[in-house]
């Protein structure tokens, strides 16, 4: 399992994603260490067949279901269209939303996203004030925790 | 709302005024002195780090399931 491994493997093949959950708060500063890789993006079929071919040699498979973990090459089956995709791959676990609760569509997410530059390619990381926002939605504990390590990088960046 | 006494010593030094949580600032001066690609790599060692020892952890138990003749004896 290796998350900056998966990562590079997305930049590289051109989706268009932002990249949201515990990795956008460490690119902002958290020292919260995160298990999953999560991005929003919008899985047209075009962007769809840009992640089967980036994933082809890591084994992705919807994990939703334990009794039921079809390839992602299965499912969706043609002309069908899959909002959220959770995967499982030999690099880690992956999270696609199309929408980031409450802030908004992929569009608005996208919006507001800033640009870094990592492993060679720009990266669209959610901001900060959208991260924030999506942690005060959430009732866990440690979505509690990286939320007040966020606010008090946002206090500091706001006291520069 | 009542005031926190931040614990003693330099680790814990920011107290958060809307919620009542202590945030580690010597971790968070850590965190942004790296790159990003440093951040995260940091993130992924420490990330396997705790793999590996859930793992052992994980062993322990198990050792100790296997072994439960060994609590009776005093």
């Amino acid at each position: 399992m290796n998350l900056n491994s998966l990562l590079k493997t997305l930049l590289e093949s051109k989706i268009d994603f932002v990249l949201i959950g515990g990795y956008a708060a460490v690119v902002h500063g958290s020292s919260q260490v995160t298990q999953d890789l999560d991005i929003c993006a919008v899985m047209t079929e075009a962007e769809l067949s840009k992640l089967r071919t980036a994933l082809k040699d890591h084994n992705p498979k919807h994990r939703m279901n334990p009794n039921f973990q079809p390839s992602l090459d299965e499912i969706p089956r043609p002309g069908e269209r899959m909002n959220n995709i959770y995967l499982k791959t030999d690099l880690g676990v992956l999270d696609i939303l199309e929408h980031v609760d409450p802030v908004g569509d992929f569009q608005r997410v996208k919006e507001k996203s800033i640009q870094i530059s990592i492993f060679g390619a720009t990266c669209k990381v959610i901001s900060l004030d959208d991260l924030i926002t999506v942690k005060q939605s959430m009732s866990r504990p440690k979505d509690k925790a990286v939320l007040q390590e966020l606010l008090a990088l946002r206090e500091r960046i706001r006291q520069k | 709302m009542q005031k926190q006494t931040p614990a003693s010593g330099s680790e814990i030094q920011q107290v958060n005024k809307s919620e009542e949580f202590l945030v580690d600032s010597s971790l968070l001066d850590f965190s942004l002195s790296l790159s990003f690609e440093e951040r995260l790599l940091f993130h992924e060692r420490a990330r396997q780090t705790i793999e590996a020892l859930k793992a052992a952890g994980k062993e322990i138990y198990n050792e100790s399931q296997q072994s439960p003749e060994d609590s009776t004896r005093k």
